[in-house]
């Protein structure tokens, strides 16, 4: 490729990036692309999901329940043909005040006598299968939520006859197994579930535990999509055998070799000088489907690893310098976006490869991607991480700010000193617990765990969210570049820098 | 006390840095009446440890000095010689440029490190450690294209450094290489033994060109060039191809007097340095036998003048470490040497490039590595890694990431292997099986071929 075909080239897949969305919502078939973990996530028999920001968490559940896209599905995963119904818990999507789908912030704060947290997940499912009870000529004595007494008259009624509400579940269940069937109840989003938030920890642990009762259910299957901070404090699991349901987890993982794959896939579908490209290389696609282009060397499972490092060093040069010693630009460019624990999303990356292509369009470059343009990619990708973070975790800023004119790797014990001095007298921990609690956001660790102090608890949850590396006998802080540029903070070294 | 400030050489440098801040103006004003190079500070640390501190300008200059340093005129100087304290050189310490005889070489020697601490006020400290005349300066810095070199280089001893050369040469042959094995560990020699049989070694060895090369100069390249000097290795003949194994052993059948020449080894010749003495060595070697790869066995302790194989050779440096606060505080005091007076160029180009740590006699044990990496990161962070301001990214200056497979800290494992109990593959070729092989070696052997920019398909 000389300099000339290398510009035309960039410039078409500059043109397919400028449509990517950030938020990557599927709608068609051809937005489906399967990571080797994932198959394993959509497992009817495995309910428990776990993945981080922008791992792809809302993207599964909503191909889960979308009735165009969930077909798709059948060709990959097993058990697919045998669902019958599936209903949908997302706060994200059926939260809110005003509707009725699921009890609003002002039922679940009024509740007017304690109930029990797994009756309530069980009164919510119950109402998702109604249409499927009826079909299958079950009655159901429970209100109906669109019923004059709303959800306060379900919740109470619910209270009132938790062995009514099992039973119910259980009918259905031995309904649908007879004939073989099975139906889905996704659950998303749970961190923006309404109120009761000093309980919230309960209503987690209770939604577990029906999980794990389920088990035994065959014809009911749930499907539930977590934070990684959400399972990571001890009371949300300690309950018998919950250690069970961490085994069989499924974390949403994206290898290198993925995250490489989904995107020379995406870029493949809207450019036809990178379709030339693979076929001039790897041979035209063997497979033929109806809609998009799907060349085997992107989508087989497991990803190849030396003919996805080929395909890069078509787009770049091998070396992020004159030498091998430089670094290799594949495993350079992953290394470099990753977080603590040597995780890059999706979203991560493809801020990166926009930028890149966008940084390499210069008149002397001779490859489509330049590392000049990539490193500009990977600083882009950072703010735009952080950006992302904000949503979730607006709070982070706030314990970092504890890093301000200091450098990492640090000392726990000084990150410690600082945060127990806090802001105008409030430690940070404290600050983050009131201000989350304020904005009605998931406290992000367990307020009643009396055992860890609190500056440990906020420490393990930046730990947990790869934001922050314990090194040296826990006792050293360091945090990944990712991080540490989009916060602007300094790294260590011994050697003054140059003036 | 009295003892103390004379020990503490690392305070009397900061007291220094002190002295000269504390004065900065007036130094600045000083410093602004004398055309480059003179418009600087030298300080020379001899080989004793004494400072000297080289001023621009005439020692009674009177007029130039007042009007830099209008009210106090002594102040800066005194300010000086009280830092320094028992270290300044003889009574005053001071020398003028006008008092020497070449004061342009010293004040643009190529030894001189700036103190960046004290940027923009150009001062210069110069490191002296061979016996020579402290004001003399050292050959213009030159890299000529060369082979690859690779040193072998131990803090400590025992920890399998000779095994895992052996096993570099054994793969280099089978790439069909030609490779040059000199056995520089003058203090224990060891590695041309396993590699040379009695019956095969050569005449004399290299500490020999050194006592040639101080008596008669003109003589020294004829050991090299009448093939007296290496030998090939019996290794040689457990592969069929085009590659070849050479060894210079650091003493030949003929040599006499070893311990009397070692005791001459590190003294100037011809004001030039054990360095620079070993770099044309290595030049008439490489000319000689055009080798495409060189391995030194270097000497191993703390100790600049065995550290030069690393740092004045132009040589990639694989640094020896099995995991223990011993050997970390050892490469401490090295790393912190080197830190403070080495040549240190911007984003790292200079020798801290070409460092890689070897974990050595690695067991299979998760904790172990992980604890390994965090020591060897620490090490590199605190020592030799350039601080980053908060928009400068890995890489910007001469920094990296913990678990950054391209950094000088990441550790390459040799495994902890019975077979590197009594390496000799010449006697027992079993050990180049390999399942054996890869085993202890599988991770080395990546790093050389990456050194050789022979690229794999693995990707770490």
């Amino acid at each position: 490729m000389n300099s000339h075909e290398a510009a035309l080239l960039r410039a078409e897949l500059l043109g397919v990036t400028q449509n990517w969305q950030s938020e990557d919502k599927p709608t068609q078939a051809t937005d489906i692309f399967f990571p080797t973990a994932h198959v394993r996530a959509l497992a009817l028999d495995r309910p428990l999901v776990i993945g981080m920001r922008g791992a792809g968490k809302s993207f599964w559940s909503e191909v889960l329940t979308s009735e165009a896209l969930r077909p798709a599905m059948s060709r990959f995963v097993k058990g697919y043909d045998r669902l019958q119904f599936v209903g949908s818990i997302r706060w994200d999507v059926d939260g809110g005040e005003f509707s009725t789908r699921l009890p609003s912030r002002t039922h679940l704060e009024n509740l007017q006598e304690a109930l029990e947290p797994r009756v309530l997940w069980i009164a919510l499912v119950l109402n998702e299968l109604r249409a499927l009870c009826e079909a299958k000529g079950i009655a159901i004595d429970m209100p109906n939520p669109s019923a004059a007494g709303g959800w306060t008259e379900v919740l109470r009624w619910s209270g009132r006859n938790p062995d009514a509400l099992r039973q119910s579940l259980e009918q259905i269940n031995v309904a649908l197994s007879q004939s073989g069937e099975v139906a889905l109840v996704v659950f998303d989003a749970l961190d923006r579930m309404q109120g009761q938030l000093a309980h919230s920890v309960d209503y987690l642990r209770g939604l577990l535990q029906l999980l794990l009762d389920a088990r035994q259910l065959k014809g009911l299957r749930f499907k539930v999509f977590l934070r990684e901070d959400m399972t990571n404090m001890p009371s949300v699991l300690s309950f018998p055998d919950a250690s069970k349901l961490v085994n069989e987890a499924v974390h949403l993982k994206w290898t290198r070799e993925d995250i490489y794959a989904l995107h020379w896939h995406k870029l493949a579908q809207g450019s036809k000088g990178f379709q030339k490209l693979l076929s001039d290389t790897f041979g035209p696609p063997q497979l033929q489907l109806s809609d998009g282009y799907w060349h085997e060397v992107l989508v087989q499972t497991p990803p190849d690893a030396g003919k996805l490092t080929q395909l890069l060093k078509l787009l770049a040069p091998p070396y992020m310098g004159s030498s091998p010693t430089k670094g290799h630009v594949y495993t350079w460019w992953y290394k470099h976006l990753a977080d603590g624990k040597d995780r890059v999303s999706p979203r991560t990356f493809a801020a990166s490869l926009k930028e890149a292509l966008q940084a390499s369009q210069r008149p002397n470059s001779v490859s489509v991607l330049m590392p000049t343009g990539i490193q500009n990619g990977v600083r882009a990708a950072s703010d735009a991480r952080v950006e992302e973070l904000k949503e979730d975790y607006f709070w982070v800023g706030t314990a970092l700010a504890a890093f301000n004119d200091r450098s990492t790797p640090i000392s726990v014990k000084e990150i410690y000193g600082v945060w127990s001095i806090g802001v105008d007298g409030t430690p940070t921990p404290r600050l983050i617990s009131e201000q989350c609690s304020a904005k009605n956001v998931f406290v992000p660790w367990d307020e009643r765990d009396r055992l860890t102090s609190n500056s440990q608890k906020l420490r393990d949850t930046l730990v947990e969210l790869g934001i922050l590396i314990l090194r040296d006998e826990d006792t050293r802080l360091d945090m990944p570049d990712i991080y540490r540029l989009g916060y602007r903070i300094r790294k260590r070294g011994g050697v003054s820098p140059r003036r | 006390m009295s003892v103390d400030k004379y020990l503490r050489t690392l305070d009397r440098f900061n007291a220094i840095l002190r002295a000269l801040l504390l004065h900065k103006e007036a130094w600045t004003q000083y410093l602004k009446l004398f055309q480059p190079p003179f418009n600087a500070l030298i300080f020379v640390r001899d080989w004793q440890g004494f400072v000297h501190v080289g001023v621009p300008g005439a020692k009674h200059s009177e007029g130039a000095w007042d009007a830099a340093l209008r009210h106090a005129p002594q102040d800066a100087i005194s300010a000086l010689a009280v830092a320094a304290d028992g270290l300044l050189f003889e009574r005053e310490g001071f020398v003028f440029s006008d008092e020497l005889f070449d004061a342009g070489a010293l004040w643009s020697s190529t030894d001189r490190v700036q103190l960046e601490e004290l940027d923009p006020l150009p001062v210069y400290w110069i490191e002296r450690q061979t016996k020579e005349k402290i004001w003399v300066q050292s050959p213009e810095e030159t890299t000529k294209p060369h082979p690859l070199r690779v040193t072998y280089f131990g803090i400590k001893g025992g920890v399998g450094r000779s095994s895992a050369l052996l096993a570099s040469a054994y793969h280099l042959l089978r790439q069909g290489k030609r490779v040059l094995v000199l056995d520089a560990d003058f203090e224990s020699p060891g590695v041309s033994s396993t590699l040379l049989a009695d019956d095969l070694r050569p005449d004399y060895g290299l500490l020999d060109w050194f006592a040639l090369d101080a008596l008669r100069p003109d003589f020294a390249n004829e050991l090299i060039s009448t093939a007296r000097l290496y030998e090939r290795s019996g290794l040689d003949a457990s592969v069929s191809g085009e590659g070849t194994v050479w060894v210079a052993p650091a003493f030949g059948r003929e040599t006499q007097d070893y311990v009397g020449k070692l005791g001459r080894l590190y003294q100037d010749v011809a004001q030039q340095g054990y360095a620079q003495r070993f770099k044309r060595l290595l030049q008439s070697l490489e000319a000689d036998l055009k080798p495409d790869v060189v391995l030194i066995d270097s000497r191993a302790g703390v100790d600049d003048t065995a550290a030069v194989a690393l740092t004045q050779l132009d040589a990639h440096g694989l640094l020896f470490a099995t995991h223990g606060r011993a050997t970390w505080t050892a490469y401490e005091h090295l790393f912190k040497h080197w830190q403070h007076f080495a040549h240190l160029r911007e984003r790292g180009e200079d020798f801290r490039a070409r460092l890689h740590v070897v974990s050595a006699l690695t067991p299979v044990d998760s904790a172990y590595d992980r604890a390994f990496l965090d020591a060897s990161y620490r090490l590199f962070l605190d020592h030799l890694y350039e601080e980053l301001e908060p928009e400068q990214m890995e890489g910007d200056g001469f920094n990296y990431g913990a678990d950054d497979p391209d950094a000088p800290h990441r550790p390459w494992r040799v495994r902890w292997d019975d077979v590197l109990r009594l390496f000799d593959p010449i006697q027992n070729p079993a050990q180049l099986d390999a399942a054996v092989f890869d085993k202890a070696f599988g991770e080395l052997v990546q790093l050389l071929d990456r050194l050789l920019g022979v690229e794999g398909l693995d990707h770490e």
